[in-house]
């Protein structure tokens, strides 16, 4: 056990080092500099001789061979450094500290949301198979799936703003220093993110319990004299989350995707916007240093969660 | 009959000084006993004091008819003559509105030739006024004055028409000084109601790259994080773009021959940090923008044509001198530009460029808002700078930006009323429509604000590459290009016909009647009204046909090119009408490919397309400055740098010419080359409003004057000392309809 968890820990940064290239040279061969940006502006707005997009370049060590600014890259990461943003030239790490928490918080927010509801609903509709109530279950999860946490996300505001005349306060609020301002920021896009997931937990949910409900334990536990709520919670519910909580980790990396367009959208300042504007303006050291973590964070869940399975699942430990 | 715009600041210093004679005059020489307590002799006697040894009111009054005799500008006598009465004490208790009526009635009287703007007649009766004061004799009746006074303006204005100032032309020459800084009481009528307090909300939709203005600044992004904080030496008069004001300077002196400019610094202004600005800080900042080996793309572009480094002098802790290369008009409005701002020597000298670049901490400004918080991605929070040099101002007690990546979320914003404006009003990406629903939405409470002319649009067309090296298939597609389309179609009809040069700025224009330009009406007429405006215009057929001959003739019908547009509606838009159009006349297959901004400009530096939507804002109304972006090599907008050596002495003689009327002869010579030849590197399509919303509790943001062109007004707008907020206003409009 002791051998696979450190090697699992030592495949960490080899993986995290291929993200980090792959990025790196989709960024290089995708056109554009942040230069020209600088010089630009996000609009477009003022324009620029190719002289001084030269100098600037020059000045930011954007002329040099790509290998050698990776080199670079590299070298600094590995001395704990993520280095400065070239689009406007404060230190990564002040970046993305603050809004690291954020998106934190909202991903926490939103798996918690799509676990309380997702979980009772799959069970509820597995219960109730081709029930009316089934349907309805599978009508609104299959709508979860289908429609994307953006489009959700854009009623979600209109509706506020058209029904309540109110729209989540604006600015960076952090939930230990502003409780109140921090949820209302984060409740609605942490619902509208946690639509698409939910639909997706409870349908799996839904899909396992029917599975296990064919048991024949389940018989015998209902032989037994149980009561249906102690057969279906403790039988059949923690032999049907399995699944469930292995997708989790994957759900995990989903929920980063989604991030990136529900933060722009709901004004969170979270990574995800972070990472729009850094594509936008080119700032490969904001865009790497997001990968790294994103994918580090990924791969370290992931670890956690196999290693948990094995304790959830003493089947898988002694095998 | 143009309408008089008389809230002009130089009536502070005319009004009461006419008002203070009438006053003398009505007390018939008496002891004083009346509220100003001045009888004619002492006004009289105050401005030779004033004015010292160098002259009299008689000596003005003579320059000014001498001045006329030798056909000089309204500009050029207003400066004497401002200068003559400048520093003199406005007495107490008289009102600018006062001597405004009087003025004002005797004006009314005379029928105003057309095309005579009202900022042109401010300058005539302005004038006429001066000259009425210096005729007036100690004692005469307010009648009599106000007879004097009917008469001088009935010359001036016979005058005015025969040396005509288009006032489109007052930019190049606008460099009226003002005595003294504007105490808002006074100076800003409309700031009388103001209310002090508060911290609205605005939005912002990019962070600013590098926080440094002179080293690598775009013009929205840096500027809003930027032009409450620093000032420059000058600025753009609030109540009338047209003309320049001090900023950090209370006034300055040109040299005989315009070579030197001397400035005199506030005397109370200060840095954030306290310490004062001194001549020597103007020195360093101007040395610092021209330096030759730093990275200075826009400001340093701006200055550099101008400023030798290392030429200028501190005469005095609070007195500069700035030598030129050249006399130039276009000097002063360039040092208006927020991307010339100064910065205190003794904080600034000791950073590195990176220091510079990256955090604002590290920058210290005079302006009149300090920056106190700015998290990337989320928020600038701004203070009121409680020692702002100017008495009265900031209003308001702070600011809050907030970062709105997607301007859908701010518009809901805006509807909401959680958002008053956008923190640069104006949004180059949005067309007009969404404004005037947002309007619409609201019942009022946001106002749609436009500036004309603003945004320029057109093709890049590739010189370097077949088909369109060749100048004959330039031109053809200049002849084809329905313009007219372009403009009722993705800016529903707001906006103009794109031409060479700014339109409506700096020359008159004539392109109803150019080829390419030409539209005739259902029946085949030729229209001489704006054919944006009519339904059914068509495109003249000999232009069509004469197109179409040249295509052929270089064999070039059926071409497939490769247009490259930016991921931005309006951009789109401009890509699918171009493909349909060439389709239409010339059965090319266009093929439109949407990228985004830092790809499209890398593509097209690398000159990987042939047909390229392009466009600016226009940063000044003037001439030189479009003409240098697009079709100057090294320019901002000609990314394969394309030229023509006489459009290049033209331009450069043009930048010089110390008359309009010579600079005008240059623009319209260069026009008239390009309409000929139609070989240039960008083919304009049209001219369109830069537009934005205002929340109306946002009070006195100053609304661009009808025929306002250019970005100007746009820098004007954002001058947030003049901002004051009223949490309790609904519906209506501050500045009138």
């Amino acid at each position: 056990m002791r051998a696979y968890i450190l090697k699992r820990l030592l495949l960490l940064p080899p993986t995290v080092f291929i993200v980090t290239v792959i990025v790196f040279f989709i960024m290089w061969i995708v056109p554009g500099d942040a230069a020209m940006m600088i010089l630009a502006g996000a609009q477009g707005e003022s324009g620029f001789s190719q002289e001084a997009v030269d100098q600037l370049r020059d000045q930011l060590g954007l002329s040099r061979p790509v290998y050698e600014q990776y080199a670079d890259w590299i070298w600094q990461l590995l001395q704990g450094d993520l280095g400065v943003s070239i689009y406007h030239g404060s230190p990564v790490i002040d970046d993305l500290g603050n809004r690291f928490i954020v998106t934190l918080q909202l991903a926490i927010m939103a798996i918690l949301i799509s676990a309380l509801v997702a979980i009772p609903v799959g069970v509820l509709s597995a219960v109730k198979q081709d029930t009316r109530l089934d349907y309805l279950v599978r009508l609104f999860t299959i709508a979860g799936i289908a429609l994307p946490s953006f489009w959700v996300g854009i009623l979600f505001l209109a509706a506020l703003a058209y029904w309540f005349n109110w729209l989540p306060p604006l600015g960076y609020a952090i939930l230990w220093e502003e409780p109140l301002k921090n949820l209302q920021q984060l409740i609605f896009p942490a619902i509208a993110l946690a639509y698409a997931e939910l639909a997706f937990t409870a349908r799996i949910t839904r899909s396992t319990m029917l599975e296990v409900m064919r048991e024949d334990y389940m018989r015998t536990a209902r032989a037994k004299g149980l009561s249906e709520l102690k057969v279906i919670a403790r039988h059949a519910l923690r032999n049907a989350l399995l699944p469930v909580f292995t997708i989790s980790g994957w759900q995990f990396a989903r929920l980063m995707g989604g991030v990136v367009v529900i933060e722009t959208i709901f004004v969170v300042p979270g990574i995800g916007s972070l990472l729009i504007e850094a594509i936008q303006f080119r700032d490969y050291p904001i865009i790497q240093a997001v990968m790294v973590t994103v994918s580090a964070l990924i791969l370290g869940l992931n670890l956690v969660i196999d290693l948990l399975y094995g304790w959830l699942d003493p089947r898988i430990r002694y095998a | 009959m143009t309408r008089l715009r008389l809230t002009n600041w130089k009536w502070l210093v005319i009004g009461p000084l006419v008002a203070a004679l009438v006053l003398a005059a009505a007390c018939g020489g008496d002891e004083p006993e009346e509220p100003a307590g001045l009888t004619a002799e002492d006004v009289r006697s105050a401005v030779e004091e004033a004015v010292g040894d160098q002259v009299s009111a008689e000596d003005v009054a003579a320059v000014v008819q001498e001045a006329v005799g030798e056909q000089v500008t309204a500009e050029d006598i207003s400066m004497m003559v401002n200068d003559a009465v400048s520093g003199i004490d406005i007495p107490e208790g008289v009102s600018a509105e006062e001597v405004s009526s009087l003025v004002a009635d005797a004006v009314a009287e005379i029928d105003i030739p057309e095309g005579v703007s009202a900022a042109e007649i401010d300058q005539m009766v302005k004038r006429a006024t001066e000259q009425a004061i210096a005729g007036a004799e100690a004692g005469v009746t307010a009648e009599e004055l106000a007879t004097a006074i009917d008469e001088a303006v009935a010359d001036a204005v016979a005058l005015a028409v025969e040396t005509i100032i288009p006032v489109d032309l007052i930019m190049n020459l606008a460099v009226t000084p003002v005595a003294q800084p504007i105490a808002p009481e006074d100076a800003l009528p409309f700031v009388k109601d103001a209310k002090y307090g508060g911290t609205p909300p605005f939005a912002i939709t990019a962070d600013p790259g590098f926080l440094d203005l002179h080293a690598g600044a775009s013009y929205n992004s840096s500027f809003t994080v930027s032009i409450p904080r620093f000032n420059q030496l000058v600025e753009f008069n609030p109540e009338n773009y047209n003309q320049l004001i001090g900023e950090l300077a209370t006034g300055w002196d040109v040299s005989s021959d315009g070579k030197t400019y001397t400035f005199y610094i506030h005397p109370n202004a200060n840095w954030h940090d306290g310490q004062p600005v001194t001549a020597e800080d103007v020195v360093f900042s101007l040395d610092r923008i021209v330096d030759p080996d730093a990275i200075r793309p826009q400001a340093g572009a701006a200055l550099r044509p101008f400023y030798e480094r290392g030429t200028a002098k501190a005469l005095d802790p609070k007195t500069v001198e700035v030598p030129l290369y050249f006399p130039s008009a276009a000097f002063l409005p360039w040092l208006a530009f927020p991307l010339i701002a100064m910065y205190p020597k003794h904080v600034v000298e000791g950073l590195s460029q990176a220091e510079a670049n990256c955090c604002y901490e590290n920058l210290v400004g005079s302006g009149p808002f300090i920056l106190k918080d700015f998290e990337r991605g989320s928020h600038i929070f701004w203070e009121k700078n409680p020692d702002y040099f100017r008495p009265g101002q900031p209003f308001l007690d702070g600011m809050d930006h907030f970062k709105i990546l997607d301007p859908n979320r701010a518009i809901l914003g805006m509807n909401t009323g959680q958002l008053v404006a956008f923190a640069n009003f104006f949004q180059s990406g949005s067309t007009i429509d969404v404004f005037q629903q947002m309007e619409a939405d609201t019942n009022g409470q946001v106002k749609t604000v436009e500036i004309k002319n603003a945004i320029n649009r057109g093709l890049i067309i590739n010189w370097t590459k077949p088909p369109l090296d060749n100048p004959n298939v330039r031109k053809a597609i200049m002849l084809a290009l329905d313009r007219v389309e372009y403009v009722k179609t993705i800016w529903k009809g707001f906006g103009r016909q794109g031409t060479f040069i700014p339109g409506g700025s700096s020359v008159d224009h004539a392109e109803a009647n150019w080829p390419g330009w030409r539209y005739v009406d259902a029946d085949g007429n030729l229209l001489t009204t704006d054919p944006v405006q009519v339904d059914g215009a068509q495109k003249h057929p000999d232009d069509i046909a004469e197109a179409q001959r040249l295509m052929e003739e270089a064999g070039a019908m059926g071409a497939e090119l490769d247009m490259l547009v930016f991921t931005i509606p309006a951009y789109q838009s401009i890509g699918q009408i171009t493909q349909q159009q060439m389709k239409k006349y010339f059965d090319w297959d266009v093929t439109v490919r949407a990228v985004d901004l830092a790809a499209a400009m890398e593509e097209s530096f690398a000159g990987r397309f042939d047909l390229y939507a392009d466009g600016s804002l226009v940063p000044l109304a003037d001439a030189s400055t479009l003409l240098s972006q697009h079709y100057q090599a090294g320019g901002g907008r000609n990314p394969l740098n394309w030229f023509d050596e006489r459009i290049d002495r033209l331009g450069a003689d043009a930048f010089r010419a110390t008359t309009n009327e010579d600079r005008k002869a240059k623009y319209l010579e260069i026009e008239q080359i390009f309409v000929d030849e139609g070989h240039a590197q960008f083919i304009p399509i049209g001219w369109f409003p830069y537009v934005g919303g205002v929340n109306v509790k946002l009070r006195n943001f100053n609304l661009p004057i009808p025929g306002d062109v250019g970005y100007s007004p746009m820098i004007v707008a954002a001058q947030a000392e003049h901002w004051w907020f009223d949490d309790d206003a609904t519906g209506f409009w501050p500045l009138g309809p």
